[in-house]
This record gives C-alpha cells, structure tokens and sequence, in this order.
C-alpha cells in the first residue's frame, strides 16, 4: 500500500509522532505512514519534508476548499460536508491541501479492540454460572457487595429498538442467541466479503455481551448486523473453500457507505429506537466523524469501544467523537484495565456530557460467545479481555432504556439516561489516568437490588402487633431511585400481595398501604383469635409499586401478631422465632421504619 | 505517612476494672490528595446513593411491655449507620477456625468491598499495630460515620462481646480504626473522647487506631453551624485467636436467647 515517507528534524520527534499514532518505533528521523495520518504529519511542525513512495495515481476521500483541491487531483464525487472523493498522483500536495485526507481503498486497520488481536482463551466456565456471568451481574449491582445472581424486575416493554452490531457479523445459531424473543438480521455487509454468519467470531462474541440470554442484558431487542469483515469473496452468498479464504476488512470508504445505507433508514423511519454498537476503532478520519455525527444527529445513539492500545482516545473513530458514548473495561476488582485507551483532554472538561471517555463496564476477561474460528480454543464460549466487550454491555443497558420508552430518538437523551443512572465513584482509579466525571459504571435500571434478599431468603421484620400501630415506609425496602430518575412524571401504585390466602383472609383488614405513598400501617389484629398452642402468627405479605413501565416488588416482610396468652413469655418466644427465621438471626433484614 | 503512639498512663476513673487504658495511633497524611478525593467522594457517593442491598443493623429494635429490646441493633441517638461490610451476617464466616478466618476474610473482602476501601485496609493491613502481628488481624466490619447536626455518640465501647472467644473479664485484642473526611472546627463538636478526658480532634486524610472495645469512649455532639454531617469511617479488626468462631453458623451464640 501506498505511504507517505515524512522527515522530521530529529530522531525525537520522529519517535513522538510514532507513539502519539501507536506506530513501531522508527530507526532514525524518518516515518512511512499511511495516508490517514497525512494531514497530520503536514501539520506536525517538526516534520520537515513528506515524499509520497509511489508515483501512481490514488482515490482519496479529502476534506477542503474544492477548487484549492482541484488544483493537486480530479474530484470524482462531492460526498457533502466539504468531503470530497479526489483522484490524484500527487497525494503529498493533495494532504497540504486538504484538512483531512483518507485513502478511500485502504483497509481499516482495527486499533482499538482489534478484530485481530484478540486475548482469547479457553475457558471451562459455565454461561449460566454467576462466575460465568460476573460481567452483567456488575453492572446490575451499584456498590459492592455485588448481587448474587442477574434478576431482573417486571418490565413491560413499551417498543422493541433496534441494535446494528457493526462488526464481523454474528453467527445467529449459536446456542446463546436461542430460545428467546431475541430478533437477528444480517443487515447489510460491505462489497466483495461472504455475507452470512460471522467467519471470525469478534462480532458474535461482542454480542452475546448485549443480547445473550446468559451474557447479555437484555433480549427485547432485533439486532441488525453491520458486517465490515469477513471472507473474500466474489459472490456474497458464496463462501470460498477453507483453503482460498482471505480474510479483510471494510476500507474507509466502505465503512461510510455502509453509515450511510444506516442512515437512510433513520431518515425513512425516524420514529424507531436505534442503537448502534462499534467495538473497533480506526485512526481519527474527519469523514467517518461526519458520517457518525449524522447520524447522532439523526437520533442513533452511537456506543463505541475505547480502544486497548492505551493511546488517546480523541486519535480514535468513532470513540475520540465528544458525542459518542466511549466505553473503557473494568476488571473484577472495579479498577480500569492497563489497556485502556486514554482521554487526557477530559481532565479540562467540567460536564460529564463533554467527556471522550464516558464510563466503564466490564471488560477484562469476561465470558463470551464463541465461535470456531475465533482464537485457537473451541467451544461455545470462551474468555476474553478489550473494551471491546465492554461497550455492548452499555449498549444492552441502552436497549433496556429503549424498551422503556416509545420511539426514543434523542441521542443526547439517551447519554444522559445512560450516564446519570450510572454508578458513581464505584471505581478504583489507581492513578490520574483518569478523571472524576470518569468515575462512572454502567447500570442496568431494570436490575432488582434486592435480588440477593430475596435468593437468601432473607426477610423484613416490622415487630410485634400490640396496641401501637406498626408504620412502615415501603419505600425502606425499595429502590426507585433510578426510574424515578428516568421517568419522574411517572405515577407510582403501591400495593400488598399476600403470600398466604388464609393469612390475607384473616389479616387483611388490619394492614393497610396508602397507595399513593407506600405507607403500611399495620393496626392489632382485634377480631383474630390464635389457636392455643399458637404463641406468635406470622404474618407475611410483599410489598409492590408499580409503574406503567416497571413492577417492584420487596422481600417478604413480616411482623409477629401475638397470642395474648403468651405474654408472659412473649420476648423469648419473639426472639426463638426470629432466630428460626433463617438458621441466625442475621439472615433476617431490618426494616429502617420500625415503630 | 506519619505515625504517632499515645498510651494514656492512668486507668479509667469509673471502670478500671472492665477497661484498659487508651491505646492510641494515629497516622497523619494517609493519602496523597488524588486518592484522598477518590476515597471521599466513594464514601459521599455511598450515603447519598444508599443502596437497600447494604445490610441494615439501625432500626432492629422493637417494643414489647414498654420496653425496648435490642436483637442485633445499632440503633443510637438516631444515628444512621450504613454497614460496608460485616462478616457476621454472612454465614460463611461462622464455618470458618482461628486458622482459615484470616485466608478467608481477606479474599471475601477483595472480591466484595470497594476496591478503594480494600486499598485502605490493605494500606493498614502492615502498620502497627496490625503490623506487629502479621496475617493474624481480620478486618471483621466496617461502616460510615455519618452524625447529623446535634448528634452525638454517647460513651461506649466497641463491638458486643459475642464476637470473642476471650474469657470474662478479659479483653480480646480488637482495633477500630477511624478514618477522617473533615476537619474539626474549634467549638463545633465531634471530637472523640475517653472517659478520662483524653480528646482528638479529627483532621481530614488522618486516622486514629484505638483499643475500642476496652476504652469507654464517644463522640460529642456534631454542632457544625451549616449542619453538615461528621463524616468518617471505621473498621473493626480483631486477632483471629481471639475471634468467637464455633465451626457452623447454627452453633453461633447468637442461637442463643440473648434477650431474656
């Protein structure tokens, strides 16, 4: 491929543009770089000359004056925004004509969360396991201790958005993309690659993080492929023998043709809820950034992987764009991972909107899908690390937003949700790689925070029913914190479900909920009378708020109605009985509105 | 880090003989200012975020011939307590010996505590006195110290006896360890004291380590005239030798009819 050789004044120099762009280390002052970095070799000003290798004529995608281009090559097409598709034999002149130059044939080299150097290995662990399923069980808990297992509350799904994975496909037979209401179309795929199934596996492992039923967040979704890679091949439909299969990637014009078909879909139908999902990078191109910015602007929230090479963000499409949510990985322990990109311009930032680096989810060895081909391990699953993973999870979580809503179609909406019911300050940030704002881990607003009571068995006790009224706030055993955040002009029901019917039969007078606010008053059961060899009564009910959107429910909660012919061993019989609640009397949970 | 020991050298007035003197270290400049304004703002966000799935000890109390009994309740003055971390509501902990507890603490609390606040215990996991004794003290609690305008902590020792194995009479070797997330203005209150008069001033970044469950100890009323809450955090370490572990949580004593 055609390169640029660019001069610097030293040997210094040279290097730091090497390590600004993450390209090897060069021997002495002198660079060979790829077109894409063009405009900015030109306007590094210790680079001192740039020879372009070839004097053959090339397709460029350039950004600029027209006329001042036309001057250094023969504009083939006006792609709008200022770009331009430019042929021409003096690509040197052309880049110090241009703000931005690509070589619209060369193929995408993957930066961030490579499609080509992936850790992947092979890993025994069950998918259905809390082990297996550490990633999403995360980013259902806000602060540590985690809960146990990934349980979700009653959620009725207003629309069903749509997820484009832009990646190397999905093998939709996989055993993890089965069985559930989960919707996949292979979309579109770029010219000239077989377009069925994934032939590499990244895209399939990257969406079983979104919308497997064992790894993902949510299944209420159709997701539409984006393929961008896979096997050469003359007829999509075909797919060549094992032996003659080359692998590629989409070039950079491929990449906006394939944005643009996208967009002509938002334009068409713009009332629909769309998410879509980049867990690679390329090197910054202004073109793709405008292809990008369309279609946010369109509506399209745009979730997009860090990077893992640890470069600045911001010399990364699509995560250096301001608008995109860019997502770094977290290891098990809450501490970002040593290979995320950076984003040292976001320490001058004073919104959480304005970042390059936006939040974090899981993304060191996680578990995924996995197909044959990708990495040396079989296997349905495997384990893998990148912040490749770690943006589907998000986009999982802006599925479930999606779900909430009807024809949510307001990207800057959607970031907002996303990071403001995030959890904040759950990380551990071991030095100023990163800033505060940073400090923000996605979180499922659908997960149940009480999950792990409720498997525990764990219950609330209100106390004993005597002549005082017992007064509970349903609200000390709920959490609406993050749906009263999304929807604040929501009407919250609460209410009681009764466990037992013969204990509702004979208790239901005497507990009481104001359905406006969640208070239970619970008044001394009069008109009951305990059997003799019955000291205490249990009585155990559930409390519920509702939504049009959500059902939360508690843990059961319980008081102690008690036989007036006990009393003089009331305090001991209590204590055995709470005792009993769960082998010690820890395993019971305390309401905060004791009487 | 600047570490300093303090040993009251007279007993307590009252109580010499179920009490020890004050035993005191305090460790000045604990953090540099990033990781100090990490460590504050997860214990802010923690409060103002208060997650239902921490456990709850205040508020379990409840009434019975007009009297009020404690099960396992930290309810005092009103104060809220939100509990990080407390090993004996996880039934685990009660199947563990004098030789397994150490091993097990450490790697429950790496994989379910705040990374920053296992830091914190892993940075004092080597100090004196924990120091002293290496791979013996077991972080065992740990919960915020969030006291309102005008309240206070009245004198009390740290801790219910049912957590030790030592004898009558006899004190099990325990820490708590105070870490501090605001200044003491003079003649705004929340200062610690001991029922001999010894008083210490918080200092932000600062945290004092104290024989608390041998020395009577409080904390006086926070009187902040912008009503913000005294902010801290404490952690309760005890020696393994001297931790209550019966083998099975259904032999745990809190079986036992602690309230009659």
């Amino acid at each position: 491929m055609s390169k640029i050789r660019v001069t610097f004044d030293s040997d210094a120099a040279a290097s730091a543009f090497a390590t600004k762009w993450n390209l090897s280390a060069p021997a002495g002052n002198s660079l060979d770089v790829d077109w894409h970095l063009a405009e900015d070799a030109v306007a590094d000003a210790t680079a001192s000359t740039h020879e372009q290798l070839d004097a053959t004529e090339h397709e460029f995608i350039a950004q600029g004056d027209r006329a001042t281009l036309e001057l250094h090559g023969t504009i083939e097409a006006d792609l709008g925004n200022g770009f331009f598709k430019v042929k021409s034999t003096t690509g040197v002149n052309l880049a110090k004509a241009s703000t931005s130059i690509d070589s619209s044939s060369a193929p995408v080299t993957f930066l961030a969360s490579s499609i080509t150097a992936m850790d992947s290995t092979e890993t025994a662990l069950d998918p259905t396991s809390a082990e297996g399923q550490w990633a999403r069980i995360r980013i259902a808990s806000t602060y540590r201790p985690l809960t146990p297992s990934y349980i979700m509350h009653d959620t009725t799904f207003l629309s069903k958005p749509e997820l484009y994975i832009m990646d190397s496909g999905i093998d939709s037979t996989h055993p993890e993309f089965q069985g559930t209401d989960l919707e996949i179309e292979e979309w579109y795929t770029v010219p000239d690659i077989y377009a069925a199934g994934d032939q590499f596996g990244h895209g399939t492992a990257v969406a079983s993080m979104a919308v497997g039923k064992n790894l993902g967040i949510t299944t209420n979704v159709k997701v539409k492929t984006i393929k961008i890679a896979g096997i050469v091949t003359s007829d999509p439909t075909v797919l060549p023998a094992e032996a003659d299969q080359v692998f590629q990637s989409a070039s950079i014009s491929q990449l906006g043709d394939a944005l643009d078909a996208l967009l002509a879909v938002v334009i068409a139908d713009a009332a629909k809820t769309r998410i879509i999902n980049c867990s690679w990078g390329v090197t910054r191109s202004a073109w793709l950034d405008s292809k990008f910015q369309t279609l946010m602007d369109a509506g399209v929230t745009l979730i997009s992987a860090a990077g893992n090479d640890g470069i600045d963000v911001s010399l990364v499409t699509p995560a250096g764009i301001i608008d995109s949510l860019t997502i770094g990985a977290i290891d098990k322990f809450d501490i970002p991972t040593g290979f995320n990109n950076i984003s040292p311009s976001d320490s001058d930032v004073v919104t959480a909107a304005g970042l390059s680096l936006d939040m974090f989810a899981p993304g060191d060895n996680v578990m995924t899908a996995h197909i044959a081909n990708f990495g040396s391990v079989t296997g349905d699953y495997s384990t893998n690390s990148g912040t490749s993973f770690s943006a589907p999870l998000i986009s999982g979580i802006a599925c479930v937003i999606g779900s909430m809503n009807e024809g949510l179609v307001n990207m800057t909406a959607m970031k907002e949700a996303i990071l403001s019911t995030g959890t904040k300050n759950a990380l551990l940030f071991e030095d100023d790689t990163f800033t505060g704002f940073q400090n923000n881990l996605g979180y499922v607003v659908t997960a149940d925070p009480l999950a792990s009571y409720k498997e525990l068995s764990m219950v609330s006790y209100l106390g004993v029913s005597q002549e005082d009224d017992l007064v509970v706030d349903l609200n000390s055993n709920l959490d609406l914190s993050k749906i009263t955040v999304l929807f604040p002009d929501d009407v919250v029901v609460y209410s009681i479900n009764w466990i037992d019917p013969a204990i509702e039969a004979k208790y239901s007078p005497y507990v009481v909920i104001d359905s406006a606010t969640g208070v239970i008053t619970v008044s001394q059961a009069t008109g009951v009378t305990l059997a003799d060899d019955v000291s205490l009564e249990s009585v155990d009910f559930i409390g519920i708020a509702t939504t049009n959107r959500i059902t939360i429910s508690t843990n059961t909660i319980f008081y102690f109605n008690p036989n007036p012919a006990y009393s003089d061993s009331l305090s001991s019989d209590v204590t055995l009985a709470l005792t009993d609640v769960n082998s010690i009397s820890f395993f019971a949970v305390w309401s905060t509105s004791l009487k | 880090m600047r570490i300093d020991h303090y040993v009251e050298d007279i007993p307590d007035v009252h109580w010499e003989e179920i009490t020890q003197p004050l035993n005191l270290y305090t460790y000045s400049n604990v953090y540099d200012e990033y990781l100090y304004a990490q460590l504050k703002n997860s214990i802010v966000s923690q409060l103002e975020n208060y997650s239902k799935i921490t456990y709850k000890t205040h508020g379990t109390t409840f009434n019975h011939n007009d009297k009020k009994l404690h099960v396992v309740s930290h309810q005092q003055n009103n104060r809220l307590q939100q509990v990080l971390f407390d090993f004996s509501f996880i039934k685990n902990y009660w199947h563990q010996t004098s030789d397994t507890v150490y091993d097990w603490a450490w790697n429950e609390l790496h994989r379910t505590i705040h990374p920053l606040l296992y830091y914190h215990l892993t940075t004092f996991k080597n100090q004196v006195p924990h120091g002293d004794d290496l791979s013996c003290w077991v972080p065992i609690r740990c919960h915020i110290n969030y006291l309102e305008y005008s309240q206070y902590l009245f004198t009390h020792l740290d801790m219910i006896d049912q957590i030790f194995n030592t004898p009558i009479g006899q004190m099990a070797k325990a820490r708590t360890l105070t870490f501090y997330l605001h200044d003491y203005v003079e003649g705004q209150g929340g200062e610690l004291y001991t029922h001999n008069g010894y008083v210490y001033k918080p200092k932000q970044n600062e945290a004092i380590s104290i024989n608390g469950n041998a020395v009577l100890h409080g904390v006086n009323a926070n009187m902040n005239p912008s009503k913000e809450p005294r902010l801290a955090f404490s952690v309760r370490w005890v020696h393994k030798d001297d931790l209550y572990l019966p083998g099975h949580a259904d032999n745990s004593m809190y079986k036992h009819n602690l309230l009659d």
